[in-house]
């Protein structure tokens, strides 16, 4: 048994919640009103998967934060002891991926979380239409992963790329852990 | 004589030779001019009657007043008198009237009495019938009194019908008031309605009076007809062949009703394989019914065992209150259903309250998670600026030991899992090591199934030769029959011919294929129609040139 936290931050109405209900398949994730979040809220989902040829079990708990700016107080909570963090961001709002600067600089760079961990996802509403300005992502972002979604239409092979995300995470967190275990034996 | 004039004096001469017409002025005229011309006139009655009352007028020559009054006082007397001869026949006549009137009355009352005197008699007649014809006296008086007491009967019978009668018209009298009522109702709803309805009621009422009118003269003309009918009827009835006649065509007419439905039948009637499959199917429909009636009939039974467990479980209630139990147990029901509709009921009227109430809590401890959060994040920092600081070293490695400590904590909990499993692993080790470690019972059990395998090859050998020699004697057999056919002449010759076949088909084949090729090559029709058609576009091609000489190429 193993333990995972994931942070899911990024700006307001970027559709955080959605996401995260999808991810852990907690009630309607479609066509529900939008209610912004307040402080935070915890998801808990299970995934099998393989870590160094052996099958493992993990918990994972996805923190859902408030994308209001308001709650900068409580980010520290937030990021302690995350294993990774996922930017949300909306790509047809332009204003967005400015912001996502902000959350960048406490959630990876004062918590020292490497790059690795970390996953930004461009979500798409089936409303949106014009061109989408991800390429203006800002140079922090550069050596981020970044995947596309579109729970409306390609709900499963968003899943897919995340369950892949997060065995990545779980991935580094283990051999970490493993060394650690090593140094505090030797 | 009608065109000419009247009252000429040649109308007057000549009017002498005519008496017939003119004889009644003859006489006044001759009174006193010629009196006595007998000759000239008609013998009539008439005539000689007027020469009599002449007569008269000659007693007396002087006809002064006193004579006049003579006459008119014996004139007078004589009428009086005929007066007086009147007022006493009148008087007779009255009283002839009276009398009769009386006699009358007294003829009636005569008549009465000879009436009763007739049944008086009749009634002595009878018995003296009776007597007559030796019946005994008590037998008369038998029949008498059996006579009153039918008399008796009969009365008080009348003495009901006439109370039933004072009832019905009771009855009938408050129906006549109910009618009434009705009427003054309908009279009052009718005064109520409003345009349009009143018009509709209107119409209907003149709709339904046209079709009262229309039954009326149906059923008048029905009757009619069943009158004609009737008097036909006797009319045929006065002949025993037209009679006979009108039943033979009843029965032809019922028997081609008859007719008709058979043939409607045969139309519905469908093929055997149809009918079969039809009943089939009715077959199964059937058979399902009954399955499910019979699954219907097992639960039921079911709940009539489940409830006679119940009323056995309890004996306190006893067998007799059955109806008490189920009533108690429906009262239960009852009461429970009706809690739970409270319950709904209560939830439905609480529910906006609740509402509220649910998403204050919710506020509420949303802001409580934001206050936890920032404790976190306070106590967070502070600890990272304590240990970053490194204001106290020792405190910061007390702190790094800790956090040590607890991770040799967890790879403890980790070791130890990992112990366990291990261990388990070693004991499904160890049992399958007592089951391979046992080689005897492993070489005792292989040696078994090696015996048994041994005797099944035995059996199978055997099998084999005893096939293998069948068939060699199958064999020869067939070797012997080829032989026979060989022998027969018959076989040579049909062998002959089929090879003769054979050669012939092939050079038939072959000529075929020679004939074909033949046909081909001497086949010019393709080339003919392809030139001639070449031929007709180049004059078409020319022509086109001459006329169009312009154009120059």
């Amino acid at each position: 048994m193993f333990k995972i936290k994931i942070a899911v931050v990024g700006p307001a109405r970027a559709g955080k919640t959605a996401i995260s209900n999808f991810l852990a398949d907690a009630g309607d994730t479609i066509g529900s009103e939008y209610t912004p979040t307040i402080g935070c809220r915890i998801l808990e989902m299970e995934q099998e998967m393989k870590i160094s040829n052996r099958k493992e079990k993990c918990d994972i708990e996805l923190w859902d934060c408030s994308g209001d700016l308001k709650y900068d107080a409580c980010w520290t909570a937030m990021s302690h002891d995350a294993n990774g963090i996922v930017f949300v961001f909306n790509p047809y709002e332009a204003s967005q991926s400015k912001e996502l600067n902000q959350w960048y600089t406490h959630f990876v760079q004062n918590s020292g979380i490497r790059e690795e961990c970390c996953l930004v996802i461009a979500n798409k509403y089936e409303s949106e239409t014009g061109t989408p300005n991800s390429s203006k992502l800002g140079n922090l972002f550069d050596s981020i992963k970044v995947i596309q979604s579109n729970i409306e239409k390609d709900s499963e092979g968003f899943r897919e790329e995340f369950k892949n995300y997060i065995q990545s995470v779980a991935a580094y967190s283990k051999s970490k852990q493993d060394q650690e275990e090593k140094m505090i034996l030797r | 004589m009608a065109g000419r004039p009247p009252g000429t004096a040649s109308r007057l001469t000549s009017g002498f030779n005519r008496p017939m017409t003119r004889g009644a002025n003859i006489p006044n005229q001759n009174m006193l001019l010629n009196p006595t011309r007998a000759d000239d006139r008609p013998m009539t009655r008439g005539g000689l009657g007027g020469f009599q009352t002449n007569t008269g007028g000659f007693n007396r020559q002087i006809q002064d007043k006193t004579y006049f009054l003579g006459i008119l006082r014996s004139k007078i007397a004589e009428v009086n008198n005929e007066m007086i001869r009147m007022n006493k026949e009148m008087t007779n006549i009255n009283n002839d009237n009276s009398n009769y009137l009386s006699y009358g009355r007294k003829a009636e009352e005569l008549n009465q009495q000879i009436e009763e005197l007739r049944g008086e008699l009749a009634d002595y007649n009878m018995v003296l019938d009776r007597l007559n014809t030796s019946s005994s006296l008590s037998d008369v008086r038998n029949d008498f009194t059996n006579l009153k007491l039918h008399n008796d009967q009969e009365t008080k019978a009348l003495d009901m019908i006439f109370i039933e009668k004072g009832k019905k018209e009771e009855v009938i009298k408050r129906h006549e008031k109910e009618i009434a009522e009705e009427k003054k109702r309908r009279e009052k709803i009718l005064s109520s309605m409003t345009g349009p309805i009143r018009s509709r009621y209107e119409k209907c009422k003149i709709e339904s009076e046209k079709l009262q009118e229309k039954m009326d003269s149906s059923q008048r003309q029905l009757d009619e007809y069943k009158n004609k009918m009737e008097s036909m009827k006797n009319k045929i009835g006065i002949s025993g062949i037209k009679q006979e006649a009108l039943n033979l065509l009843e029965q032809l007419h019922t028997a081609e009703l008859k007719r008709d439905e058979l043939i409607e039948e045969t139309k519905n009637v469908l093929t055997p394989a149809e009918e079969r499959e039809k009943l089939l199917k009715q077959i199964k429909d059937n058979n399902q019914e009954i399955s499910s009636i019979e699954k219907k009939l097992s639960e039921i039974k079911d709940t009539i065992e489940s409830m006679k467990a119940e009323l056995e479980e309890r004996p306190s209630e006893g067998d007799d209150n059955t109806t008490d139990a189920e009533q108690k147990e429906m009262a239960e029901k009852y009461k429970e259903l009706r809690k739970r509709e409270k319950h709904m009921d209560e939830f439905l009227t609480n529910f906006d309250e609740n509402k509220k109430s649910e998403t204050e809590q919710l506020f509420n401890t949303r802001k409580s998670i934001v206050n936890y959060l920032e404790m976190i994040s306070r106590a967070v920092e502070k600890m990272n600026r304590d240990s970053g600081g490194g204001q106290k070293k020792g405190g910061r490695d007390s702190e790094v030991t800790i956090a040590d400590l607890k991770k040799v904590e967890e790879l403890e909990k980790k070791v130890t899992n990992e112990y366990e499993k291990l261990k388990e692993k070693k004991k499904k080790m160890d049992d399958e090591l007592i089951l391979f470690s046992d080689t005897e019972g492993l070489k005792r059990r292989s040696e078994a199934r090696k015996q048994q395998l041994l005797v099944e090859k035995q059996n199978l050998s055997r099998y084999k030769d005893n096939f293998r020699h069948e068939l060699d004697a199958l064999q020869r057999q067939s070797e012997a029959i080829q032989a026979q056919l060989l022998d027969q002449e018959t076989h040579n010759q049909l062998s002959n011919l089929e090879k003769k076949l054979q050669s012939l088909e092939q050079a038939n084949f072959s000529l075929k294929e020679q004939i074909s090729s033949a046909s081909a090559e001497s086949d010019y029709e393709g080339v003919r129609n392809l030139v001639l058609s070449l031929v007709s576009d180049h004059n078409k091609w020319l022509q086109k040139q001459m006329l169009n000489p312009s154009y120059n190429y």
